[in-house]
């Protein structure tokens, strides 16, 4: 019995202005891979991370999610059917504390946010989840603080809690590590590791450590289009890969 | 065609292009300043006003047309410097609530400032003399006022694009607009620039109110009136866009001009009309991006 | 500015247990609806035909707060809503005089939230300056159709000689008197209602929070499955809707309609009374209002020309006291309460 793939983009282009961003992606998640996009910078990854998550409408293809085509969906019915996303630019409620951050996306989970009124047997679960959510990533101590005080890398781990509070299928990360120092994207990679459990993930990083650490095969996107895909070792050893990226790298 | 209705038509097409002219001056230093800065200056129409006033104050004491049309501009351009300098730049970053809280009250002031100086009533100006009579075309007699409305928006806009386009400073002014950042970084006042800007803009408006004078006189309520117009054409045009606003003026002055000949006790709603039916075909203005 | 000017609206955490911040305000708002209730005990006839006056007022600048502090969008054509159902009401009772008042009063709000529906739709499309403008732009179109549909609005003369002889459950009661505390309350006794179901529902239930969440960060909103349009859109009809119910009030306060009440600068009035009130408080517009009344009665005695001190009052709120008087209080009680702090330990 061959499930249906959590994820398939198929023939995906898209252009700006300035030419094509993309085009002809094709790309499949089965149901708890987890897969790693590499790329160098303007390959089209936060582009296509838009087309699967809503944000942007490919000028053509389509994206599935579970055998269903949801291309052209609005980014909120996309994270109802189960897709959540991180952001590579912080996007937080920054004026509210981590509580409250937290609790926005779980009342929208539980479907408890359209409440007129306060049934309190219904919203104090509510409570110990924003509460457990918070411990996960190890914010259990600061959930008064407002959020635009805390720490960058508290900030980060804030940003996966959001997306991981509401249990999606589908876990979409855009450079979860930017801006973290070593510590902290060890811790990150933990948590990750620990957290994710068997839910599909897509990641986009720029520190090899953290896709490599995660990702059970890595696809590379090079100019808008798919240079290579396979696992971890068959992408370190594959030559186009060396040359355009980490041939780069290694310079 | 009948003589009558082809005389018609002359008549509309000239308040067309009167109109045109007026309700650009007004509203090009607001879609300016707004694209930009990002500045909505509620208080645009208020300098107008009192561009109106002055000269109205001018020819009273000179009785010279023409030394108001030279004078009063300048005035009001250099107030609204002042003005520019002193509250608005500590705006600049804020939001557009606060910067429309800001000038509106700052309208309110302008408004009752110059009631207490020249009292609730309308005035007149009357244009110069040689200005003042009527001239002959395809059956229709016409006035020449209007005529001296188009010309001078029409030297005033070339003017401004020839020094747009053909100086230095236009040519810095132009970036400006567009990566205000790197021209701050290659060494050029960017501040000044936008005052430049700011200056010229509400310069423009107070020509327009200068010549609107003999045309429909200075009333208190001229400020209001035209702020809603100026709104409409920069919402119709696409915030920011001076294209955007060009057009949707020429559609005011269309259904202004001809409208008001056929349908003339429904004039008060033409605007609105030509906001709806742009709208209706461009959601975000005529020149407006999905993003702004 | 901008985050001090819409203020914190997150009431401070709601944890488990209620905060001091929100017991104080819990205590402010019972505290204001009971002086504005007995008020008419204590105070000259007049005094209460004033105070008629500014709860209508301060229900409608608590009606445009709801979309400027919980949405963060600043409506310049409110008075649009506030007038239609002015209008709406007088016309309904030149058709049926005998319609009893709550009906009266339910139709017209619905007729309103009905008319928020429709321009919603185009105006929350777009925020910022956009907003702003197509509100204004739409509050003109009113006045426009006031103005000059004569023989329905009556034009510049406006509506008047209506009055809802159906009072239902008070069959003593009459409102032919306008000023007096019997008008007073009957306008209180569905005002207060109206307003505490639409405090309740911003600042007490998951409702309000998705409303917050929405104007906090839009974006981010969308993404955790926030529908972000249909949040503002509704919270657009409610604000309508409450302006109808103040609108109807007004109409039934004062027994006449005119275009004053869909004008232009009725619609920035209002924003004046809700900044100056605070708008970071849910009920401090209705204390701007109660203030809006008094000092303007005694500046218009002063001098003509009073409407320059609004001009005043709207650069110096936004310049020096973004938060409003709500804002002033909140700040000097804080001070009290650190300095108190301090001396105990």
């Amino acid at each position: 019995m061959s499930e249906l793939p959590t994820l398939h983009l198929s023939r995906i282009a898209k252009s700006f202005g300035s030419g094509p961003v993309l085009q002809d992606v094709n790309l499949s998640l089965q149901s708890g891979e987890r897969r790693g996009l590499i790329g160098p910078n303007g390959a089209g990854k936060t582009t296509l991370i838009n087309i699967i998550t809503g944000g942007l409408a490919p000028d053509s293809g389509d994206v599935f999610f579970q055998g269903q085509r949801i291309t052209g969906l609005s980014p909120y019915r996309r994270n109802r059917i189960g897709i959540g996303r991180s952001f590579q630019i912080l996007s937080l409620f920054g004026e509210m504390t981590v509580r409250e951050n937290l609790r926005n996306a779980l009342l929208r989970h539980r479907g408890l946010h359209v409440l007129p009124w306060r049934a309190a047997a219904r919203l104090a679960p509510i409570e110990d989840e924003v509460a457990q959510a918070a411990e996960l990533v190890g914010l259990g101590d600061v959930l008064k603080a407002r959020v635009d005080t805390l720490p960058y890398g508290m900030q980060r781990r804030l940003d996966i809690a959001l997306v991981l509070a509401q249990e999606p299928a589908l876990v979409v990360l855009d450079e979860p590590a930017a801006g973290l120092s070593g510590a902290e994207t060890r811790d990150l990679i933990d948590l990750l590791q620990t957290r994710l459990g068997d839910r599909t993930l897509l990641l986009v990083e720029h520190d090899m450590d953290v896709v490599y650490s995660l990702s059970d095969r890595i696809t590379v996107l090079d100019y808008g289009r798919v240079l290579a895909e396979g696992s971890p070792a068959e992408i370190s050893a594959n030559s186009d890969v060396r040359r355009v990226y980490l041939g780069e790298d290694a310079a | 065609m009948t003589h009558a209705f082809a005389s018609l038509l002359v008549a509309g097409a000239l308040d067309t292009l009167t109109f045109w002219s007026l309700s650009f001056m007004i509203a090009a230093g607001l879609t300016v300043v707004f694209g930009m800065l990002g500045f909505l200056n509620a208080a645009h129409t208020a300098f107008y006003m009192l561009a109106g006033y002055a000269a109205y104050a001018i020819v009273r004491h000179t009785g010279s047309f023409w030394l108001a049309l030279a004078l009063a501009p300048v005035i009001v351009a250099l107030i609204g410097v002042a003005v520019e300098r002193l509250l608005f730049t500590r705006l600049y970053r804020a939001s557009h609530a606060s910067q429309l809280l800001l000038t509106i009250g700052l309208a309110y002031i302008i408004a009752e400032g110059a009631k207490i100086i020249w009292g609730d009533s309308a005035f007149t100006v009357a244009p110069p003399p040689i200005l003042a009579g009527r001239f002959s075309l395809l059956g229709a007699t016409l006035p020449i006022y209007h005529l001296f409305i188009i010309s001078v928006a029409l030297v005033l806009l070339c003017v401004i694009s020839v020094l747009l386009v053909g100086t230095r400073l236009g040519m810095v002014v132009r970036a400006a607009a567009v990566y205000p950042e790197m021209v701050g970084a290659l060494g050029f006042k960017v501040r000044t620039i936008y005052t430049l800007v700011f200056a010229v803009g509400l310069f423009l408006a107070a020509c327009a109110g200068v010549v609107m004078a003999p045309l429909a006189g200075v009333y208190p309520g001229m400020a209001d009136d035209a702020l809603v117009q100026s709104f409409i054409i920069v919402v119709a045009g696409g915030l920011g866009s001076l294209p955007g606003a060009f057009i949707v003026a020429g559609l005011l002055g269309v259904v202004q001009g001809f409208g008001s000949v056929f349908f003339s006790s429904y004039a008060i709603f033409f605007p609105f009309i030509v906001l709806g039916g742009v709208l209706l075909v461009r959601p975000h203005g005529l020149f407006g991006g999905r993003a702004a | 500015m901008s985050q001090t000017l819409l203020a914190r609206t997150t009431a401070a955490d709601r944890g488990p247990r209620l905060s001091s911040a929100k017991r104080a305000e819990t205590a402010a708002t019972v505290l204001l609806l009971a002086l504005l209730i007995v008020a008419p005990t204590f105070v000259s006839r007049s005094t209460v035909n004033d105070l008629g006056q500014a709860v209508c007022l301060g229900l409608f600048a608590i009606s445009f707060n709801l979309l400027f502090k919980y949405s963060g969008l600043l409506s310049f054509g409110h008075a649009a809503f506030f007038g239609f159902a002015a209008y709406a009401e007088a016309l309904l009772l030149q058709s049926w005089p005998g319609l009893p008042l709550p009906l009266l009063v339910v139709g017209t709000v619905l007729s309103t939230a009905i008319l928020g529906l429709l321009l919603g739709q185009v105006c929350v499309r777009r925020s910022g300056a956009y907003f702003s403008m197509t509100t204004l732009t739409i509050g003109a179109f009113f006045y426009a159709v006031a103005f000059k549909w004569q023989g329905v609005t009556g034009g510049t003369d406006g509506l008047d000689s209506f009055m809802p002889q159906n009072l239902l459950l008070l069959p003593r009661w009459s409102l032919d008197n306008p000023g007096t505390a019997q008008t007073y309350w009957l306008i209180l006794a569905i005002l207060i209602p109206a307003a505490l179901a639409a405090w309740a529902l911003l600042e007490w239930t998951p409702w309000g929070n998705a409303v917050v969440a929405v104007r906090s960060n839009e974006k981010r909103a969308a993404f955790l499955g926030y529908d972000t349009h249909g949040v503002k859109l509704a919270n657009f009809v409610l604000s309508a809707a409450l302006a109808g119910v103040a609108g109807a009030l007004w109409a039934i306060d004062n027994g006449f309609v005119s275009t004053d009440s869909v004008d232009l600068s009725f619609s920035t009035t209002v924003i004046i009374v809700a900044l100056l009130g605070g708008s970071g408080w849910f009920w401090g517009p209705m204390v701007g209002a109660v203030i809006y009344i008094a000092v303007s009665d005694r500046l218009s005695a002063l001098t003509p020309h009073w409407q320059i001190f609004l001009g005043l009052a709207f650069v110096g709120i936004v310049l020096f006291a973004p938060r409003g008087l709500a804002g002033l209080v909140q700040s000097i009680w804080q001070r009290v309460l650190t300095r108190r702090g301090r001396q105990n330990v």
